[in-house]
């Protein structure tokens, strides 16, 4: 038996409007299916319409159209308030700029996402505990993000998108501000986050960092290319 | 001049920010010269004589005096005569005396303020009369007195400014008076206003007569009834005057032990006299327009940081093509002078308006008030205050925003915040919360005060009560006899008109501003040399109690019967029954007052309520009242209790009653009783609404801040916003993160003002009053109702970061 998959879009659309009766269209008609366990690259030219896409996958953006599905809930009947839940219940984030919230250390910043979603204090203690470890970057969590290089900046902050264990990473261009040793390493970490059973939906403009994926999505004009 | 053309550029640029920090300097700027004109019509600016420092008043000094109350006492005419002759450090010096007079013989009979001066008087003031001339040497000699001098006002009144008035006679309390001389428009010295109120002064003078007393006075040094000025010597100082005088004051103690043993003499400059009594409230009220200009100050500074954190491109470039901190420094505070400058000018038209409105709600008995007037000191020291606030609010932010980093400023473009600037805004907020809440304090406190004020009961009803004044002139009303027969026919007519419940008289009335306190000695208790036993005394017809509603405790008021052949009775309040006859029934007491011509032991027939008569503040002290047929007072003030609503409506049939008595008798000084209730409390209300306007300005300007510095934050922290929601935070997070950051300023702030407030509010201890300067209701209300306030300032932006779109934050990165 087929099992639904992790993400359904139907017929989603994102415009914004021009003037009277007259829209932009950044997204048009995009029918997607996310299985569980994929590791999805999204690719395309700037304007193409990736960013806008895994921000509506991430439920910041709420002015599309069409049917949404994740894991089997339908998010486009849902309110503000219950997306933010579901939002907060399934997926993490990774920026192509990190961002870490510079005022914060690097253990505050693990912290966070755990304290808004209501986790106890001991719960977060033993859950940061785990994840600085697991990611061996106990001796930095008193360090603020400035004092970090820009791939111990991303592995902080892929640390921070799986710490509440999401089940789908998006991560938007997560190695462009890299070079291409770090790189290497981030990606191999999507990797072995993915083999551990973490869907990940990639946006990039890296043919090499796509291959680390299964599946490439080719945008272009806010269409997906067949 | 480069500076300044750029800087008018960049003020017109930002058209939005220059109108914001325009208008909140004006408000602080404006604020302060409103009330520095205040300050320098009554404090600073010299009195409108030539010299006017040199003037001094010279006042006797007595330790049983000064214990009635009176720490400056009037002096005797032998006194006066003995200093005129032996003082070397006055040029000269001269005796004045109230005088209330009327004038008759015209239209209509006028009762008139002035004074009975030397005849030097004029010439040690240096002021001459426009019309005619001054009073001459000799003059003030009896049988050569009935000379006059009128105000410009009086004499444009009353006779149409003809110049012919010169050596006309006028009829002044029935006796013939040749006018010599007129005034120049505004001289009305002497005036109530500074002055002690046993010196009988009006509220502006508008009659001058030569003094010159009776042989008796001449003789009595015991009779202390006259104010004395002197011009001192152009090379004695006041220290140095003072010191002859206490030699003087110590010779006379020898020379005359029975009336002089323990009087001094005290010297007050003519100035300090006038002023009188309102240093306080204005340095209060000074402190706290100056609160409100260093809360403007701090909130433009904000501005100009948030402004500076957007221009460090282009100081970085500046810095980049040659200029040094110093030259950006300079560039900057050009811009805050120019912005100051610009709040001065509008500040000058709210003060202008804010003057007006702050003459027209201040208590008449403020002195100087005339002389209110924006002039080019006050327009000088707005000048000063823009140039002053300019560098204060400036000077900051130009450091700040000129000590950036060049490279990464030019990288990085307009983007991101420093620590040190959050600091620096934070730490303006912080005071500028703490100065709001010290002012709000003190309106707190002065609010509660006059809220007690409202609360305390006179002791008598001044509803529906109509007053005025009659003095009646020596022809023919010397003879007591007649002077009662006066006022008795009157109150009788007056109760007979429709619409009157009942009349009375009583030579003075509560909250009138009049005193007469003398000694008393009670039958079988005769006085011990060292005790002062005084009351004070109230001469009334027998509907006084009825009219005024003044309860009668025990005993019985007067009636018809308590005339002048009958036995000699009295009527005492409470508080002198509970001090000097404790546990004993007053009533059939009996004692002698050491005033009355007639030395007669008089009986206690009753006992009334006690009744605050000198102020509402004021505590009751012992009051006698005896019946004034059995003394016949020349100077009576009468009541009226109207039937209506409206006791002034029958002020023209009391009028027509009186002349049918007596058609030469002038009412003077109408007023209702509840008019003089409100003038009592005047002062109060006065510096209770403007510390309360002031302290809402400083509370909105604060509020602003807060607002300000949270909505620039908001902006700044979009993208830490977008990453927080995108990490999970909800609406409510985002509220609380903004909502705490302004709240923990607030906090801090209110912390600090509390702190403040606790040590400064003890100066104002003399302006309040049934309140503890540290009552712990307004200390604990003020800082919820602020924090109330800070947290509705703190919501709009706060809501405003929950709205904000990760999306657009995050992709504006």
């Amino acid at each position: 038996m087929k099992l639904d998959p992790l993400i359904k879009l139907s017929h989603v659309e994102r415009s914004y409007p021009l003037g009277k009766q007259q829209f932009f269209y950044v997204l048009r008609d995009i029918n997607l299916e996310v299985e569980e366990g994929d590791f999805v690259s999204v690719m395309g030219p700037s304007g193409a319409g990736k960013s806008t896409l895994l921000h509506l996958l991430g439920m910041h953006d709420f002015g599309w159209t069409g049917e949404y599905y994740l894991d089997e809930t339908a998010v486009h009947r849902l309110k503000p308030k219950e997306r933010t839940q579901l939002r907060n219940e399934q997926i993490g984030f990774v920026f192509q700029n990190y961002n870490l919230l510079d005022d914060l250390t690097v253990y505050e910043n693990l912290d966070i996402p755990l304290s808004y979603r209501r986790y106890s204090k001991s719960e977060r203690t033993a859950l940061v505990a785990d994840t600085l470890d697991r990611f061996s970057i106990v001796a930095k969590k008193d360090l603020y993000p400035r004092q970090l290089s820009g791939g111990q900046q991303q592995l902080v902050s892929i640390a921070r998108a799986i710490i509440a264990k999401p089940k789908l990473i998006l991560a938007d261009e997560p190695t462009g501000n890299l070079h291409s040793s770090q790189a290497e390493e981030i990606m191999k970490l999507f990797q072995r986050l993915n083999s551990e059973g973490t869907t990940i939906i990639q946006v990039t403009h890296s043919e090499t960092n796509a291959a680390y994926g299964n599946r490439t999505i080719q945008l272009r004009d806010g269409w997906i290319l067949k | 001049m480069h500076d300044l053309r750029f800087a008018f550029r960049q003020l017109i640029k930002s058209p939005s920010f220059t109108a914001i920090a325009v208008i909140a300097l004006a408000l602080g700027i404006g604020a302060n010269t409103a009330m520095f004109s205040v300050v320098n019509a009554i404090l600073l600016r010299p009195l409108p004589f030539p010299q006017s420092d040199r003037l001094t008043v010279i006042w006797q000094t007595n330790p049983e005096v000064t214990k009635m109350g009176f720490p400056l006492a009037p002096t005797s005419v032998p006194d006066f005569k003995d200093w005129r002759a032996q003082a070397k450090s006055f040029e000269a010096v001269s005796a004045i005396e109230g005088w209330s007079t009327n004038l008759t013989g015209v239209a209509e009979a006028e009762r008139l303020d002035g004074a009975r001066v030397s005849a030097n008087l004029f010439s040690l003031l240096r002021v001459q009369p426009i019309l005619g001339r001054a009073f001459v040497a000799g003059e003030d000699e009896r049988g050569r007195n009935q000379v006059v001098i009128l105000s410009y006002e009086l004499w444009q009144r009353r006779f149409g400014g003809d110049r012919s008035i010169i050596g006309r006679k006028l009829t002044l309390d029935q006796e013939p008076y040749t006018v010599v001389g007129v005034m120049a428009r505004g001289f009305d010295f002497p005036s109530d206003t500074g002055m002690p109120a046993y010196m009988t002064f009006g509220p502006r003078a508008e009659v001058w007569a030569p003094f010159a007393p009776s042989e008796g006075r001449e003789k009595n040094r015991g009779a202390h009834n006259l104010a004395v000025i002197g011009r001192l010597k152009p090379s004695v100082s006041l220290t140095t005057a003072q010191a002859e005088m206490n030699t003087l004051a110590a010779r006379f103690a020898q020379q005359y032990p029975d009336s002089n043993k323990d009087w001094g003499i005290q010297l007050v400059s003519l100035q300090k006299q006038a002023a009188a009594g309102s240093e306080r409230t204005l340095s209060v009220l000074m402190a706290a327009v100056g609160c409100i200009l260093l809360i403007a100050c701090a909130n433009v500074a904000n501005l100009l940081l948030a402004r500076g954190l957007g221009r460090q491109k282009e100081i970085a470039i500046r810095r980049a093509l040659g200029a040094s901190r110093m030259r950006i420094v300079r560039q900057l505070l050009t811009e805050s002078v120019l912005l100051a400058l610009a709040g001065g000018l509008l500040g000058i038209l709210f003060a202008v308006l804010g003057s007006d409105l702050l003459l027209a709600i201040a208590p008449k008995n403020l002195p100087r008030l005339s002389e209110v007037r924006i002039d080019a000191g006050v327009l000088l020291f707005t000048l000063l205050v823009s140039l002053v606030t300019g560098l204060l609010f400036g000077v900051a932010p130009a450091l700040q925003s000129s000590r950036i980093g060049l490279s990464e400023k030019l990288k990085e473009g307009n983007r991101g915040s420093t620590a040190g600037h959050a600091r620096l805004r934070n730490g303006l907020i912080v005071s500028e919360v703490a100065l709001a809440l010290m002012l709000l304090i003190a309106a707190g406190l002065l609010i509660e005060s006059f809220a007690q004020l409202a609360r305390v009961r006179p002791g008598f009803n001044p509803e529906s009560v109509l007053t005025f004044n009659i003095a009646l002139p020596d022809n023919p009303y010397r003879d007591e006899s007649k002077a009662a027969a006066f006022f008795d026919s009157v109150v009788r007519r007056i109760e007979n008109l429709p619409g009157v419940k009942s009349a009375a008289a009583g030579n003075i009335l509560p909250l009138s501003g009049g005193e007469e306190v003398d000694g008393f000695e009670i039958e079988g208790r005769p006085l011990k040399p060292d005790v002062l036993q005084t009351a004070n005394f109230r001469w009334v017809t027998p509907d006084y109690f009825k009219t005024l509603q003044i309860p009668l405790q025990r005993g019985r008021t007067f009636n018809e019967h308590d005339r002048k052949d009958a036995p000699e009775v009295a009527i005492i309040d409470e508080t002198m029954a509970r001090l000097y006859f404790p546990g004993v029934n007053p009533i059939g007491q009996r004692f002698k007052a050491t005033n009355e011509k007639k030395s007669v032991f008089r009986e206690i027939v009753g006992v009334v309520g006690d009744v605050r008569h000198t102020s509402l503040e004021a505590k009751p002290g012992p009051h006698i009242y005896l019946p004034e047929a059995q003394a016949g007072q020349q100077s009576m003030m009468v009541a009226v209790r109207s039937a209506g609503a409206e006791p002034a409506a029958l002020l023209q049939m009391v009028r027509r009653e009186i002349a049918t008595v007596d058609p030469n008798v002038p009412l003077a000084d109408i007023r209702t009783m509840q008019e003089m209730v409100a003038s009592s409390v005047a002062p109060w209300r006065f510096t209770m609404a403007l510390l309360s306007v002031f302290a809402g300005v400083a509370l909105l300007l604060a509020s602003l801040g807060i607002y300000g510095v949270l909505a620039y934050s908001v902006n700044q922290r979009r993208r830490e916003i977008g990453i927080r929601m995108s990490l999970g935070a909800q609406r409510r997070d985002v509220l609380q993160l903004f909502l705490s950051q302004g709240m923990t300023v607030t906090l801090l702030g209110i912390v600090i003002g509390l702190g403040g407030a606790w040590a400064a509010t003890r100066i104002m201890r003399s302006l309040l009053y049934s309140v503890s300067p540290t009552d712990p209701l307004v200390f604990l209300s003020v800082p919820l109702v602020f924090a109330a306030i800070a947290l509705l300032a703190s919501l709009l932006p706060a809501r405003k970061a929950a709205a904000v779109n990760p999306v657009i934050a995050l992709r504006n990165e």
